[in-house]
Parts: C-alpha cells; sequence; structure tokens
C-alpha cells in the first residue's frame, strides 16, 4: 500500500496557485507504484464558476495529444510497418521532393530543393523544418493562405487533407538540422492512417482507448458531454482579454468541441484528467499498465524517452521550463536534475498542454502526475516546475 | 385584367413568372451546383449564363466599403429626424447610389465582395440598452419608430415597387439580437413571449410588410435555439406569421457558431442541416459547403435545397441582373451621380436633421446662448478630440466621402477670415494622454485651457466613435469588444469639459456618439448641449450653420439619455423591464423624443377631448393646431403618443410630423388613428386592446414630466373610450 508523504502540501498549494493565478479551478491526480495515492479537484470548471470542478471534467489536452500520437505510431514502429529512417515521402507522395527556404543576399525568398527527405524520425523530434503558423514570416504568411484555400476547397477537410497541404508549403530549414516546436505530429496522425489504414481516431480507440478504458477521450465530445467541458478562467486568457473584460468569455467557454474530419495528432484530443492518467501510467509502467494492458514494449518505451537531439538542436531546446531536459520522440526527458533544479530521477519525461494540463511520468520511482489548470496561455514554467517538486518531496521513503 | 399586386414589386404576375424561370434553372443545376449558389461567393456556372455573384454588400447609411459614396449620417442620426418620408428618400439616393457603382463595377467585371446589389442594411434591432456597441446602426429604442423608418428605408432602397428592384434591402439582425457583443456567438437572449411580440419583432414584421426581399438571422440563440437554425423564428413567425416571401441569409459566420459555440449540434454537416431545414436560404460563411455531405446523409431533402436555390435566383431576377431579365432603365444609371452635388445637399439636410439641441440655456443678456451672433465674436475656442474627427462624423458601417467636413473645418469653412478660431484637440478619445511618453495624464489639458482663456467662447466636441462603440471584432480597449461598460465620457474628456467650464467663457458642448451618454446638465456654467450622433460626412457644416443660426436643429431623441448606469437592468436580461421611455422606472436625463427648438410651439387640440375608440376598419382623426408662438423659426417633430391605463408600457410613439415653422406660422395638422395603434400583447404574445381608457397626446415630446420641465410646451390630449 503506497501512501504519500505530507500530502496537504498539495492540498494548500492547490488552493494556492487557483487563488494566485486566478485559475479559478485546478486539480492534481498522482499515481504511485500503480496505485492512485492522490485525486484532487479545486474550484469551478465552467466560466461562470457555478460547477465544480470533479472527476467528470473533460479538459481540452491540447498539446498532451502529441504524447498519445507518438505511442501509436510507435505501435506501428515496433511491428515493423516502417523504419524511423523512411522518407515520410515513402509512404505519403506529397511529401517527395520537398522544398526549404531560403533567405537570399538581399532579403529576397527563395525556394531551394532540401538536400534530403524529410525522414519519420524528423516527425517525432519536432525536426521536420514545419512551423506552427500564426507570424508575419514570409512561410507563415504562405501557410495561412494554405490553410484558408484548403477550408475553401474541402470545407471541412481532413487529417490527410492538411497534411498534403502542408507538404506544398516550403520548409523552414533542412530537415533533421533544428528542433521547431511545430505541426509534426499532425502529420504523424495522418502517416498513422496510411500505415494502418485506420481512420486516425478509429486506430486510436481500437489501440489505446479501448484498451485503456479511456472512455471520455476523443477528437470531439458529443453535445450530451458538452456540460462536463472545462472552460477557461475569465481572468486568465491571453493578454488582450485579461482584466475582466466581457471578451474573455466567448474564448473561454469557446469551441473546439464540435466533431471535425481534421483530427488533429499534435493537439485535438479532450479527455478527462483520469482517461488521461490512465494512459501516462501505463507508459510509466515501461507501456505495459499494472492491469497487464500493453500499449508498448519496454524498449520501445526506453527509446522514446531517449535524448534524441544533437548539439545543434538542444540550442533550440531552449524554453525557460525545458532546462535540464532534452527531447525524445515527442516527450521532454529529463538529463540534468541539477540543471532542472529536480529533487527527481533522470529519465523522468512527459509534456503539456496549452490550456493549462501538464503531466510527469518516471519509471524509476513508478510515480505518474497528472496535473489540470483551466488556463490560455499555460502556466508551465511557473506552474510545473513546483508541481513536480511537490510530487516527489511527498513521496514515501 | 386587374393586376395582383406582389410581395416587392409592382405585380404579383411577374414576381411568378420570375419565380417559374427561377426554378427552371434550378431543375437544371447539378447537386453540386446548387449547393454552391447557397453560399455568398456564388460561383458563376457557365453553361445556363449565370454570372459569379458575391451577395454581400452594405449600404447602412450609404454604399459602405466600396469606395466613394455619399455618406449620410450614421442609423441612429437618421433616426433622430422621425421622419419616414425623408429616410425613404434618402433610401432611394443609397440604391441609385449602388446601381451606379454595380453597373460601373461590373461592366470590369469586378463582382466580389461590397460589389454587389444585395445590401444587408438596415438593422432594426431595438435599442434596448444605451451601452450596446452597434445600437448606433438601428433606429433607437421604440419598436414602432423602427419598424416605420426601417419600413420607408426598405421602400425606398427596393425602388418602390416597380417592376425591377433598384436593389435589395435586408432586415437584420432576426429575431432578437442586441448585445452582449463579446458573447454573440454563444449568448442565449430569453425575452419574455410579452416582449418578443410586443418589442422586438414589430419592427420585422413592418419591413416585411414593406416587402424587404431579405431578413438576415441573428448570431445568438433564442429561447435555446440558435436564431439562423430556428424553425419556430424562421418558419412559423417570419413566414407563417408575418408572410415573408424574400431569402433568409444568415449572419457571417453564424452557422458554424452552432457546433462552436451554441453546441447545439456535433459537427459542420449538423449545422448545414439545422440552418437548412430551418429555412436558412443562403450562408454568408463556409458551412454550406457541407449541404452535400448533409444531403447524402440523409439530412436535408434536395427538394428543400432547390426551394433555397430558387429564392436565391429570384432574387437576382427581380433585380434583373441575370441574362435575359435586364433591367434596362437601372442599367443606364451612370457612375456620375455617385456624390453628386443633389446627393450632396440632401446630406447636409440630413445631418441638420440628425443634430438634437439638448440644452440652450439664456446667456449674460437674456437670451438663449444658441444660435451664437457671428458678428459679436472675434475669437472662437474649438478643443475636442472629436473636433476635428472624420472617423466620429460616419460611425461603422460606412463608405469613403470625398470629402469630411469635421465640426472644425464646418467652423472654420462657415466663419471664413471673420472670426479666428483657436483649436486644441484637449485630449485623446479614451486614453489618459496623447503622448505616450508623456510623464503625466493629461498632456494638451494646459493647451486647451490656454486656448479657452484667448478666446470669446468655447465649442466643445466630445464623446466616441467607431473605433470604441461598435461591433465584436471591429472595436476595442477597455470598453469590452465594443460595447461600453459606462454611460460616462471616457477618458478625460470629463476633464477637458472642467478645463471649458472653468475659463468662464460661455460653453457650447457637442457630443459626437451613436448612444447616450451622461452630461452635467445642471451646470450652470454649460450654456450649450447638443448631440449630433455621428452626422455624417457635412456634420460640420450642419453643426456651424446651426450654431450660427443659418440653419434649424431638426433632431430629437431615438434614445433615452438616462442618468446613471448604476440604474440600467442587467445588460444580459432581455426583459424590457426598467428599459427605454416605455418601460422606464427612473427619471430621464433627457427622454425619448426630446429635443429643442430654436422656435417655440403651442399644440391646440381642436374639437373635443372626449372621444370614442375607433372600431375595427375605423380610422379616428385628430386635428391639432400647430403655431410657433416664439421669435424665431424652427423645426419640431409632432409626436403622438398613446397610453392606456391597463397597458404595460408607459406611453407608445404612434405618429409623428415634422414642421418647420416661421414665428407667428399656424398650421393644421391631422393624425389618424386606428384600433391597432391602442392594442397591445398579452403575455403569450398574442395581440389585444388593454384596459382604457386611452390617453392621447400630440406635441414635442412625451407628456411627462422632464419632457415639460425640459420644454414647457403643453401637449394637446385626448381621452379614449370604449364603446
Amino acid at each position: 500500500m503506497s501512501q504519500l508523504y505530507d500530502a496537504g502540501r498539495i492540498d494548500s498549494y492547490l488552493e494556492r496557485v487557483t487563488e494566485a493565478h486566478q485559475l479559478t479551478g485546478a486539480a492534481c491526480l498522482i499515481r504511485h507504484r500503480g496505485e492512485l495515492v492522490y485525486e484532487r479537484y479545486v474550484g469551478s470548471r465552467d466560466y461562470e464558476g457555478l460547477e465544480p470542478l470533479d472527476e467528470t471534467a473533460i479538459y481540452r489536452l491540447f498539446s498532451m495529444t502529441k504524447v498519445i500520437t507518438c505511442t501509436a505510431a510507435l505501435q506501428l514502429y515496433e511491428a515493423g510497418r516502417f523504419r524511423l529512417s523512411d522518407p515520410v515521402g515513402d509512404y505519403m507522395p506529397a511529401w517527395r521532393n520537398m522544398e526549404r527556404l531560403e533567405i537570399g543576399p538581399t532579403g529576397e525568398i527563395l525556394r531551394v530543393p532540401c538536400r534530403r527527405p524529410v525522414r519519420i524520425v524528423d516527425l517525432f523530434t519536432m525536426s521536420a523544418g514545419l512551423s506552427y503558423g500564426g507570424s508575419e514570416h514570409p512561410i507563415d504568411v504562405e501557410m495561412k493562405k494554405a490553410e484558408a484555400e484548403l477550408g475553401e476547397r474541402c470545407g471541412d477537410y481532413s487529417t490527410r487533407e492538411f497534411a498534403d497541404a502542408l507538404a506544398g508549403l516550403p520548409l523552414y530549414f533542412e530537415p533533421g538540422t533544428h528542433w521547431r516546436y511545430s505541426l509534426c505530429h499532425d502529420v504523424l496522425g495522418a502517416l498513422i492512417e496510411e500505415i494502418s489504414g485506420q481512420l486516425f481516431s478509429d486506430y486510436l480507440e481500437e489501440h489505446i482507448f479501448r484498451p485503456l478504458g479511456m472512455v471520455d477521450t476523443a477528437f470531439w465530445v458529443p453535445v450530451e458531454k458538452r456540460a462536463r467541458c472545462v472552460a477557461l478562467s475569465p481572468a486568465a486568457t491571453w493578454r488582450k482579454y485579461e482584466a475582466g473584460s466581457d471578451l474573455s468569455r466567448e474564448v473561454a467557454t469557446m469551441a473546439g468541441f464540435e466533431r471535425r474530419r481534421f483530427e488533429s495528432g499534435g493537439g485535438g484530443l479532450k479527455g478527462t484528467l483520469g482517461d488521461y492518467m490512465a494512459f501516462a501510467d501505463c507508459l510509466t509502467h515501461l507501456g505495459t499498465s499494472v492491469d497487464g494492458v500493453r500499449l508498448l514494449s519496454r524498449g520501445t518505451v526506453e527509446l522514446m524517452r531517449r535524448d534524441h537531439l544533437d548539439d545543434a538542436r538542444r540550442a533550440d531546446y531552449s524554453w525557460d521550463v525545458q532546462r535540464g531536459y532534452s527531447y525524445g520522440l515527442g516527450v521532454r526527458t529529463l538529463v540534468d536534475p541539477a540543471a532542472a533544479g529536480s529533487n527527481g530521477q533522470p529519465g523522468e519525461f512527459g509534456w503539456a498542454g496549452a490550456a493549462g494540463t501538464w503531466f510527469m511520468m518516471d519509471p524509476a520511482e513508478e510515480l505518474t502526475l497528472v496535473f489540470g489548470q483551466r488556463r490560455m496561455p499555460n502556466l508551465e514554467d511557473q506552474v510545473a516546475p513546483i508541481v513536480r517538486t511537490l510530487a516527489y518531496a511527498c513521496l514515501p521513503d | 385584367m386587374k393586376k395582383a399586386k406582389g410581395y416587392n414589386l409592382a405585380a404579383r404576375e411577374r414576381e411568378e413568372e420570375l419565380r417559374e424561370r427561377a426554378a427552371g434553372l434550378v431543375a437544371r443545376m447539378t447537386l453540386e451546383e446548387k449547393v454552391a449558389q447557397t453560399q455568398y461567393r456564388a460561383p458563376a456556372i457557365e453553361r445556363l449564363g449565370i454570372p459569379a455573384y458575391n451577395w454581400w454588400n452594405e449600404a447602412l447609411h450609404g454604399v459602405a466599403r466600396a469606395g466613394t459614396a455619399t455618406v449620410f449620417p450614421q442609423a441612429i442620426s437618421l433616426a433622430a429626424s422621425f421622419d419616414p418620408d425623408f429616410l425613404g428618400r434618402l433610401a432611394a439616393v443609397i440604391g441609385l447610389e449602388g446601381r451606379a457603382k454595380y453597373n460601373a463595377q461590373s461592366a470590369g467585371d469586378d463582382r466580389d465582395i461590397y460589389k454587389g446589389l444585395t445590401f444587408w442594411s438596415p438593422n432594426v434591432n431595438l435599442f434596448r440598452d444605451p451601452r450596446w456597441g452597434r445600437g448606433q446602426e438601428t433606429y433607437g429604442e421604440d419598436p414602432w419608430l423602427s419598424g416605420r423608418l426601417g419600413a420607408a428605408f426598405v421602400r425606398g432602397l427596393q425602388g418602390n415597387g416597380g417592376d425591377t428592384l433598384l436593389a435589395a434591402a435586408c432586415a437584420k439582425h432576426f429575431a432578437v439580437h442586441s448585445g452582449p457583443e463579446a458573447e454573440r456567438h454563444a449568448f442565449d437572449a430569453r425575452p419574455s413571449a410579452y416582449d418578443l411580440a410586443d418589442s422586438y419583432l414589430p419592427a420585422f414584421a413592418a419591413l416585411v410588410e414593406a416587402g424587404v426581399e431579405a431578413v438576415m438571422g441573428a448570431y445568438n440563440c433564442v429561447d435555446g435555439e440558435p436564431c439562423c437554425g430556428s424553425g419556430r423564428l424562421l418558419g412559423d413567425i417570419l413566414r407563417g406569421r408575418m408572410g415573408f416571401e424574400g431569402h433568409v441569409v444568415s449572419d457571417c459566420g453564424a452557422l458554424g457558431d452552432f457546433h462552436l459555440y451554441h453546441h447545439v449540434t456535433e459537427d459542420a454537416v449538423e449545422s448545414a442541416a439545422l440552418a437548412m431545414n430551418a429555412g436558412c436560404d443562403l450562408n454568408c460563411g463556409e458551412t454550406f459547403v457541407h449541404l452535400t455531405e448533409a444531403i447524402r446523409r440523409g439530412l436535408v431533402s434536395e427538394a428543400r435545397l432547390d426551394e433555397a436555390v430558387t429564392r436565391l435566383l429570384l432574387t437576382r431576377l427581380k433585380l434583373g441582373i441575370l441574362p435575359g431579365s435586364g433591367a434596362e432603365e437601372y442599367d443606364r444609371i451612370p457612375y456620375e451621380i455617385v456624390d453628386s452635388p443633389e446627393h450632396r445637399e440632401l446630406n447636409l439636410e440630413a445631418a441638420r436633421r440628425a443634430v438634437v439641441l439638448l440644452k440652450n440655456a439664456p446667456a449674460a443678456d437674456g437670451r438663449p446662448l444658441l444660435p451664437l451672433d457671428r458678428d459679436s465674436l472675434t475669437t472662437l475656442a474649438v478643443i475636442g478630440p472629436n473636433a476635428n474627427s472624420r472617423a466620429a462624423l460616419v460611425g461603422n458601417y460606412e463608405g469613403t466621402a470625398a470629402r469630411y467636413q469635421t465640426v472644425l473645418a464646418g467652423l472654420q469653412d462657415y466663419l471664413g477670415d471673420r472670426v479666428r478660431i483657436r483649436y486644441a484637440e484637449g485630449c485623446h478619445l479614451w486614453r489618459d494622454r496623447m503622448t505616450g511618453l508623456a510623464g503625466r495624464a493629461g498632456d494638451r489639458e494646459a493647451e486647451a485651457a490656454a486656448v479657452c482663456a484667448a478666446s470669446d467662447a468655447v465649442v466643445c466636441v466630445l464623446g466616441l466613435d467607431a473605433t470604441i462603440e461598435g461591433e465584436e471584432g471591429d472595436a476595442g480597449n477597455e470598453f469590452g469588444s465594443g460595447d461600453k461598460t459606462s454611460l460616462d465620457l471616457p477618458g478625460r474628456q470629463g476633464e477637458l469639459l472642467e478645463i471649458a467650464l472653468a475659463s468662464g467663457k460661455p460653453v457650447i458642448l457637442i457630443l459626437l456618439s451613436g448612444s447616450a451618454l451622461i452630461v452635467p446638465h445642471d451646470d450652470p456654467r454649460l450654456a450649450a448641449i447638443l448631440w449630433a450622433g455621428y452626422p455624417g460626412a457635412r456634420g460640420g457644416d450642419a453643426i456651424a450653420r446651426i450654431l450660427f443660426g443659418e440653419a434649424a436643429p431638426g433632431g430629437h431623441l431615438p434614445v433615452t439619455f438616462y442618468r446613471t448606469t448604476e440604474e440600467l437592468p442587467d445588460f444580459r436580461d432581455y426583459s424590457m423591464r426598467g428599459r427605454t421611455y416605455r418601460y422606464m422606472e427612473t427619471d430621464a436625463l433627457y427622454p425619448f423624443g426630446y429635443g429643442l427648438s430654436y422656435g417655440s410651439f403651442r399644440f391646440e387640440r381642436l374639437g373635443a377631448e372626449e372621444l370614442r375608440l375607433p372600431q375595427e376598419e375605423e380610422e379616428l382623426l385628430l386635428p391639432v393646431r400647430v403655431t410657433n408662438v416664439g421669435t424665431r423659426s424652427g423645426q419640431v417633430v409632432v409626436q403622438l403618443y398613446v397610453s392606456s391605463e391597463g397597458g404595460k408600457a408607459k406611453r407608445q410613439l404612434r405618429g409623428t410630423q415634422s414642421l418647420e415653422l416661421a414665428p407667428g406660422e399656424a398650421v393644421e395638422l391631422g393624425f389618424r388613428l386606428c384600433l391597432r395603434d391602442f392594442e397591445t400583447c398579452d403575455d403569450a404574445g398574442r395581440r389585444c386592446l388593454p384596459a382604457g381608457p386611452h390617453h392621447v397626446s400630440v406635441g414635442a415630446g412625451q407628456d411627462e414630466p422632464r419632457t415639460l420641465e425640459l420644454r414647457p410646451e403643453e401637449p394637446a390630449r385626448w381621452t379614449l373610450v370604449s364603446g
């Protein structure tokens, strides 16, 4: 029987963080040695602050989708369906003969052929040369245009149509030379469809969600479950909407729960924290859950959490919160606890979601933590290090 | 053969013939072609000779967003005229300019957005709360006046019922829509059945009766159903009860809101189906691209799609813009009429009628301060963030004027070299300083004080513009997404006014805003106040002529000016209780219908005081003599209100007539009333006659204490009893 030591520290932190950052709602789940030793929901889940947050709450997982996508792809990898070094274009022809962008000496924009193809491992490691758009950079401007055209042509475009449209844009850099957080895992979703012959969502349902009993995790939430969805905090959305402006309300209660043909492997899943815990704890136990459900083999999980970056790309991997960590196959992985200021073990791995969800897995300690806020952008760099510290601090001797 | 009157063309027979032609074209289209025609960017079908057409155009107060046009005063300021006939003339001019621009643009094969003849105007939502940013687009807070003005606008814009539509108008946003802007994509408005029938729907019914060609559904839900996906609203009420025969268009992106924000459907395919089945024919947005899939899934019948596309082609046939349906007379309208001298002249008159004189206290000589005597002035201070603002002339949904006469420019033009004008902007519209680098707030106040001190009188031009009150997505800053959080003057405008008042000079406050604001009416240092709304491209010209007595202020308030923000009911509450002159329980700062004149008027009832209520089909004539007993020419809108002792509303406007009378001149007017004018609704929303007795007043405003305190001209009164 595992128990936490002085878990009251986590309680008071949840309450404090809820107040201090106007998160209005925070939750934390911890499993240790396969047992759920901590589960607490503080505050509310709706915009008005009337509905209490509880285990039925459905979060927009955003980028925590990525780890599920990478796990699904690794299942196909360990089934021998592809090599990590295979060119993506071998499976999706639109990805052959890629070009990248080069800015000439007088600022002119050149499209030059890439020297080597985008490989599948580049998609896992955010090294394909893609972007997340949104800037004034010429590629991002083109990307926005391409997305609009796609919407016009197909209306609700599919996962594959989106990935193929991306292939028509120039890359930011020569594949494999940089780490850039981007739409790589969305393309991975399309690749899973191509290789498995299944719709991405059907694949996940059959190979991950159903085996683990993740009944509330999917790319969309049926209307009858919408009341369970977690809104963002009123005073805690993008800066533009701060100061309690009415504008935050619409954004906060917001979209994203409807059914779409594009199933985003990089950020499309919604689900309860409990569901996610089932998934994460399975990886903590190196691919086989304590109930015996096997997602991946031990060696493949080890491969996932190895340091996959070279020096050049580690220089790109430089957000504040990434200090002491490197990047594996779609996960952060702790390489230097001292640099990270972590009281945990090397090899702790995980990721985070844009609207305030965060998780960590530590096979050495058999420790899994899933944390949920309702804030966009999240406060990962402020909150995650403390949550992590508390979890390790509360482990029994 | 006697011809039956059509819905909005002269003859029913022609409408039927065009409908058959439309149906014949639809019968030859593929499913994909039909689906494409239900989207606002309808592609060409060359095989059938159908050119591409973009349905989205705007003409709220002049052809908008499409280059130069006559930019008339904003809708709320047009409403200040209280004059449907005038608005009808003005709308006809907008229609002509729209045609001229359409002819020129389609000759260049430019069929893009804002280039068509389907204008998504007017906005006849009720301005139920002064905080709503888009209230400026409406005709104010009274359902009857909104309906009368909107109907006149529709008839004028559409060519007054000929064989061809001059342009197509659109009544928006059906059925209930008035904020909050920030929540419009997710909001569920819940009016009572009484308020829905008695306050929110009557203007739409009036526009349908006028033959409006299109109706736009709102973003929000009403009673849990999204407006563009409600069979009750679009089917039972609009087409059934009201008899609408045109097409329904969605607000832009509104169908996506079904699955994104209202959470009433699982996906875009279901949203497309819900809207189409409810009776929405045209989608501003992309959701109807999913109709093909919706039909494949069996969610929508192809017959319903055919009906929608037939309606859309019928509109284009009525406009004469499909091959073989030419509108020869309209096709010959030349570009030269755009911004013509005649239209500019009409715009000056529109601006004059937009100006509402709120206060005109006696100056030192015992005469009211206004009009000013040009010869007794040598210097005039013109201060304030709106004094030289173009934005504050035009409001939102605006075109481009060839010339903008701001208040400053108007006064400079009018006074020439005879009076020295000193100008100081004084403060930012809403920020606390003009220069971000300034070390203190109010960084232009010392300049303003110096300008006031060096002048004989001060014109202080304050208010808002459409950058801070307007539509979600367009307007911003701390005021929320277009709505106001307070009725106070924003930023440091209050401080600037205090500087002007402290100068000891006569101060004339001019408010440019699309909604009510709180002003220090009772301050004895403030002699004159005008509310000019957003008075259009010639606003400054009209204001200068009014200040110096060459023209008379012609407007009355289409909205109540409240004393405080705090007394307003919850913005999200769509009950009319406590709102507008019909239901407010507090004392207004300036009541609806109020406005001073340069003249003063006597209203005399001609005939008996006690009369019998008219029977069904009967018309009652109330004769009244109006005399200008003042010393100057003046304009007045004579207003008739009815009130029933058993009615929920305090009183309701039921008649208006605009007069301009010279001193001593008298005129006899007749107001006609029928039984319907006394009717209201019961709690279930059914029409009924409230218990009497019924009171009727005819005067320069409402028959209530605050109006009479501000403007002590007794109205003529009648009492009507049943039987």
